[in-house]
């Protein structure tokens, strides 16, 4: 298992449309993917789970890939973040 | 009132005016759906997961259609709307968590997908950002969905398209509730809870669609497939009624669609009184669909084009390029008339999710709270983007801008200078716009009033928001049941107030235009005719009355009995002259 931390840099945060893309992307690997954010642990291939963190503009959060292709999970994610999720900055 | 009339007879706030006829479809919340635990059989498992997933594809093609009409009502940009829905409904992970509840505890699929999707709402609800507790709401509405069509083996959709027209009852309601309205089956609405100034509310009226909200437990005294007569002018839902009442009320709607068939074939007749008097006639919009309309009945032009929805359909801040296209359409429609764009007229218990993003503010009274043009100069990035688009737009057509909530002449001058840097701008971007471009002022705050004469050397025009003047000046929330008496435009101030406006205009050489709800009664038209007011802005659908009215009329007639009206002390008195002087 690795993990990574990611800050949120879309100004509304992880919001439906970005969740929804970060689910795509988790969902093209065979590693479980969690993100976790303070106390809460939730499945990166569950939307809802996603918006159950309500992680908003500059939150800080974890990204556990566990499985074969753990590494390019966790890149191709960080790329995501840093990338505001291929919706532009002020999304 | 016998208790046979009252048991019958359902009341409630108008929130789109209109009668229609039509039978109820009540909406069943899901706890009145039986939900129950039940024990599968472990061979039996499979077809519930099956079934599920079988309802899940219905609720998807349901939601795909919705969908569709977002996009061809207000734009691709708005079927955002329903994205948080349509993902939380492809959740893959979620049905596997149902499945495995489900085979672990042998219980039945509605009952382990209510759960499951229970204990993430729970979650949802202690957040503090008001975006992701909304998403409340979504979750909500596609379980429901979902558990609708597991039980019942249809969709809410399905059931509507009987070819009969239906009246939508129910407890509450969403913007994607109203879009099902394009069915041309819906025809109305009842709700148990909700405002008059909702978004929702807005929809319906832009629809044409009667709605009648805060109907105490109508989804619980009517039953579907009941007989409705839905008289939202008067505030009332008629259920069953006996067949001499629905003849009057089938006389009355022939009698209304006569007329509007006669305010349609007189579009083009201009607004001038007998005595040769002309007051310009144009039309309130707040969504950009809604031209169709203006141009039907004839406006000579959009004299307040209200922006919020594009900062509310998106929840998000909108880009320039966005809003651009969004003004630059609705210009271009209207082809050499003149287009009134309004700059963003947000309060802040609405925004503060798009706006605020550290801090979420929970206003007790937003109406005098952190909205408009105040939140504008608070974020200038936001208001120039908006400005800039505004100006672009002005290269398609005739465009004027106007700036809501004023209080003070700084707020004035700020809001001018941005206005300038964006000229400024776009000048050195070599990007057009049109030089001339008027830019005004609502006036809808007393302390405006007041000091009118010092606003009327900076701006091309005033414009009177009757509604706002009324609620700040009587110091009355509309939507508060208990003062809303006291709410009246007839009253002696505001009457006096606007005389005051329209005079200190006229006194600087710029127009004064009156913009509300007031401007489309026909004792109102009366009065500003005698004042003189240069144009009147009402809803599409006033456009006829109004038209017909003015020709009808005389200003010099009411011009002879103006001061006497401005004598008169009391509402009362003053509604009861005008109306014997338009008789």
């Amino acid at each position: 298992m690795i993990s990574k931390q990611v800050t949120i840099l879309n100004k509304q945060g992880l919001h439906a449309r970005p969740a929804t893309a970060l689910v795509n992307t988790a969902s093209k690997f065979k590693s479980e993917i969690f993100i976790c954010r303070d106390n809460k642990k939730v499945n990166g291939k569950s939307i809802l789970g996603l918006l159950v963190l309500a992680a908003e503009y500059g939150a800080t959060l974890t990204i556990e890939a566990d499985g074969s292709d753990e590494q390019e999970a966790i890149e191709a994610l960080e790329q995501l973040v840093t990338d505001h999720f291929g919706m532009g900055r002020d999304s | 009132m016998s208790q046979h009339e009252d048991i019958h007879i359902l009341h409630g706030q108008c929130a789109s005016p209109g009668i229609v006829i039509g039978r109820a479809y009540v909406r069943k919340t899901e706890n009145e759906l039986a939900v129950h635990r039940t024990l599968i059989p472990e061979e039996q498992i499979d077809r519930e997961i099956c079934e599920l997933k079988e309802a899940q594809a219905m609720v998807s093609e349901e939601m795909e259609v919705l969908r569709q009409r977002i996009r061809d009502y207000l734009g691709p940009v708005y079927s955002d709307i329903i994205t948080a829905q349509l993902a939380i409904l492809h959740d893959t992970h979620i049905l596997k968590e149902v499945e495995a509840y489900m085979r672990e505890h042998h219980v039945n699929a509605a009952f382990a997908y209510r759960l499951i999707i229970n204990q993430y709402a729970e979650l949802m609800e202690e957040n503090q950002s008001e975006y992701f507790r909304e998403r409340v709401a979504d979750i909500r509405d596609i379980r429901r969905r979902v558990l609708h069509a597991l039980i019942a083996k249809k969709t809410v959709l399905s059931e509507l398209g009987t070819g009969y027209p239906t009246i939508f009852v129910s407890r509450e309601l969403n913007p994607t509730d109203i879009m099902m309205l394009v069915s041309e089956h819906v025809v109305g609405f009842v709700t148990d809870s909700g405002g008059k100034t909702s978004h929702v509310a807005i929809m319906a009226r832009t629809m044409k669609a009667p709605m009648l909200v805060g109907v105490k437990e109508a989804s619980q005294n009517i039953e579907s497939g009941q007989t409705l007569i839905l008289d939202a002018d008067a505030g009332k839902v008629i259920v069953q009624p006996i067949q001499e009442l629905l003849d009057e009320y089938l006389r009355k709607i022939d009698i209304m669609k006569k007329e509007d068939h006669l305010f349609l074939a007189a579009k083009k007749i201009p607004p001038v009184t007998k005595d040769g008097f002309h007051i310009g006639l144009s039309a309130n919009i707040s969504l950009p669909f809604e031209v169709v309309d203006v141009n039907q009945y004839g406006a000579e032009g959009i004299g307040l084009y209200r922006t919020e929805y594009l900062y509310l359909m998106k929840q998000g801040i909108p880009e320039e390029e966005e809003l651009f296209n969004e003004y630059r359409h609705v210009v271009k429609t209207m082809a050499h008339h003149p287009v009134t764009i309004r700059t963003v007229d947000l309060g802040g218990e609405k925004i503060s999710a798009l706006w605020d993003k550290d801090e979420q503010r929970c206003e007790s009274n937003p109406f005098m709270g952190y909205r408009a043009v105040r939140m504008c100069l608070d974020n200038p990035s936001v208001f120039l983007t908006q400005i800039r688009a505004i100006l672009r737009s002005s290269a398609y057509g005739k465009v004027s801008l106007m700036i809501p909530m004023i209080t003070h002449l700084e707020e004035l001058t700020e809001s001018l200078e941005y206005v300038e840097q964006a000229k400024k701008e776009l000048r050195k971007e070599k990007t057009p716009f049109d030089e001339s471009i008027r830019i005004g002022m609502m006036v809808e705050t007393p302390s405006a009033v007041v000091n009118i004469e010092s606003f009327a050397d900076k701006v091309d025009y005033f414009s009177i928001g009757t509604n706002d003047l009324t609620q700040y000046s009587l110091a009355v929330d509309r939507g508060n049941e208990r003062v809303t008496h006291i709410y009246n435009h007839y009253d002696p101030a505001i009457i006096k107030m606007i005389r005051k406006v329209i005079d200190a205009g006229h006194k600087a050489g710029i127009p004064v235009y009156i913009c509300g709800e007031m401007a489309s009664e026909e004792r109102a038209v009366a009065l500003f005719l005698a004042m003189g007011a240069d144009g009147l802005s009402v809803a599409p659908r006033y456009i006829g009355s109004v038209r017909r009215f003015i020709t009808y009329s005389s200003r010099a007639d009411f011009q002879k009995h103006l001061d006497a009206v401005l004598q008169l002390q009391t509402r009362k008195e003053i509604i009861h002259y005008l109306d014997k002087l338009i008789k």
